[in-house]
């Protein structure tokens, strides 16, 4: 369960969060709101990437002192190296974040051919995968999809809903947030969509 | 084809070549408001010098056509004024093409009108060729049969610059073949020495492209910053040119003036530090872009500190080779040097406005305490 409690987040004079209060208790959410209300801000900060001007985050019941570590996101608004090939970005990371080389998500969405292309060279749908892979090679407890589903063709779609409906299966209080404009496809899957 | 089509694509043509000349004065601005921050005190400083500038612009070229007695020196400054010449091209090349609409633009015009267009902007942007152009209108006949290399030369700058916009690769296997040839050959005549480049860079035009960056394995920071450096090799080109400008300088002062030896050294060390402690606004830029990444995985502290390294490294090596050189291999002037530039890195990555102001008042400074 994750609990928003009193949320502050203004960029200059915009104010997109104002003591804003939530509590993210199902295992598998989609958030909904309309472009520009703040959806990719809040899974930012929840994932310890973007800090609020105040307020706080309670991941079962307990702030995170590093959230890196527990959490893994995958949104457009972490830039990637694109000056370096797919499969170097990913080598990076494996070394960094210390876990198993993703054959499998490699493989199963269909990205084999495009590992030694440069990221900046990629078409937005094999950009999307690259991030998916990235975030989802972690297994982490609780993992954050910033509109996972753009730009993907139909059978990455359905090998991403394959993986979400197993992915919690080995983590005990685990969650997996993603914001989506087009739900349906994820509620059929036990997505439960909650506005923002 | 009748009157009426002609007159329409004249007036096509037109509307295309207006519509280049609009992108370029418009991207020439902004590359102009990008160097404002960091080079308008600069400007200030070095604006009262740019005749003597222009001066040595053309004592330069007067070397160059002038270098039967010292054919080896002559080719050298050939070869170096084609060097500055590319890094200005380069810097000018998106303004030159419009590279952000090329695509655009092949859905308005013909593919060669791009290219009389881009051929257009070239010959504009050239100042060093417009240089040697205006020189060359000044030679008699006599004296063209005397020069002949001088053709080839300027030849060589037209076809560099075209070079520059189509294929920039050829532009660094042509450099460096070019100097090994400088360093290896015995002494020829200009005439040979730039046919000798001539050849150099046409066949270089044939050689592929050497993908280094798939090459390398990514597995650290190292690997990170190795690769960032070679896909933006640009950064480092133009700061070793313009190093290569100081030493050639000093080279030149310090024969004249053996006397003045302090002040000319710390003049150079102030240019080296500027130039190798400017990296760090690209290196600011690119921590920022990718520091998000870095923190997902873990790095965040690492990266951060990383980002000075290009700087401080850059600056080792040019005061070593300056150091080796000219045999003034100072641990004060080092330990100055280090100080310094590390003091220029703070300004440019947490001050950037007060940058250039702190490289001023701390050269005028040191040259202050010298007297």
């Amino acid at each position: 369960m994750i609990e928003v409690v009193g949320l502050n987040k203004q960029f200059f004079n915009n104010v997109v969060f104002k003591n804003y209060n939530q509590v993210f208790s199902d295992q598998k959410l989609c958030i909904e709101a309309p472009n520009g209300h703040g959806k990719t801000t809040l899974l930012m900060m929840l994932a310890g990437l973007d800090k609020p001007q105040s307020g706080s985050f309670l991941f079962a019941g307990s702030t995170l002192s590093e959230p890196t570590k527990t959490v893994a996101i995958a949104s457009d608004r972490i830039t990637l190296p694109d000056f370096l090939t797919a499969k170097q970005i990913i080598d990076l990371s494996v070394r960094t974040v210390d876990c198993q080389w993703p054959h499998e998500l490699v493989k199963g969405f269909s990205f084999t051919e495009f590992l030694n292309t440069r990221f900046s060279a990629l078409s937005s749908g094999n950009q999307k995968k690259c991030q998916l892979i990235l975030a989802l090679m972690r297994e982490s407890s609780y993992l954050f999809l910033d509109e996972p589903s753009a730009a993907l063709d139909q059978m990455s779609i359905q090998y991403l809903l394959n993986l979400l409906d197993v992915y919690l299966i080995d983590k005990l209080n685990g969650q997996i947030i993603i914001t989506c404009h087009e739900p349906a496809v994820f509620t059929t899957h036990g997505f439960r969509c909650v506005p923002l | 084809m009748s009157f009426v089509s002609v007159k329409s694509r004249l007036e096509q043509y037109h509307a295309f070549i207006s519509y280049r000349y609009l992108a370029y004065t418009l991207e020439l601005k902004q590359l102009l408001v990008q160097l404002k921050s960091f080079g308008l005190i600069f400007l200030v400083v070095l604006g009262s010098s740019i005749l003597g500038l222009v001066l040595l612009l053309f004592l330069g070229l007067g070397k160059i056509i002038d270098s039967t007695d010292a054919p080896l020196s002559g080719a050298q400054m050939a070869l170096f004024y084609l060097l500055l010449q590319s890094v200005m091209l380069s810097a000018m090349k998106p303004a030159i093409k419009n590279s952000n609409q090329r695509l655009f633009q092949r859905t308005i015009a013909r593919p060669s009108w791009l290219n009389l267009a881009d051929i257009k902007l070239l010959l504009i942007s050239n100042g060093w060729l417009i240089a040697s152009l205006l020189l060359a209108l000044d030679l008699t006949l006599v004296q063209w049969i005397k020069v002949p290399h001088f053709i080839v030369f300027i030849c060589l700058q037209l076809g560099l610059g075209i070079t520059c916009l189509y294929k920039p690769s050829a532009l660094v296997y042509g450099f460096v073949f070019s100097t090994l040839f400088l360093l290896t050959s015995v002494e020829l005549s200009p005439l040979i020495y730039h046919l000798g480049f001539a050849i150099i860079f046409f066949f270089s035009i044939f050689i592929p492209v050497i993908n280094i960056n798939r090459m390398v394995s990514v597995r650290s920071l190292f690997g990170f910053w190795f690769c960032y450096f070679i896909n933006h090799s640009w950064t480092l080109v133009w700061r070793i040119s313009l190093l290569l400008c100081v030493f050639m300088a000093s080279a030149a002062l310090l024969e004249k003036r053996p006397d003045l030896v302090n002040i000319l050294d710390t003049v150079a060390i102030a240019f080296i530090v500027l130039f190798s402690s400017s990296l760090q606004f690209d290196c600011t830029k690119v921590y920022e872009q990718y520091r998000l990444f870095f923190k997902m995985t873990h790095k965040a502290r690492a990266f951060n500190i990383s980002q000075f390294i290009p700087s401080i490294l850059l600056l080792l090596g040019a005061f070593i080779t300056y150091s080796i050189t000219f045999e003034r291999l100072n641990s004060m002037l080092l330990s100055l040097g280090f100080m310094w530039c590390l003091l220029q890195v703070y300004f440019a990555q947490k001050k950037p406005a007060h940058y250039a102001l702190v490289w001023i008042i701390s050269t005028v400074g040191l040259l202050a305490l010298l007297n």
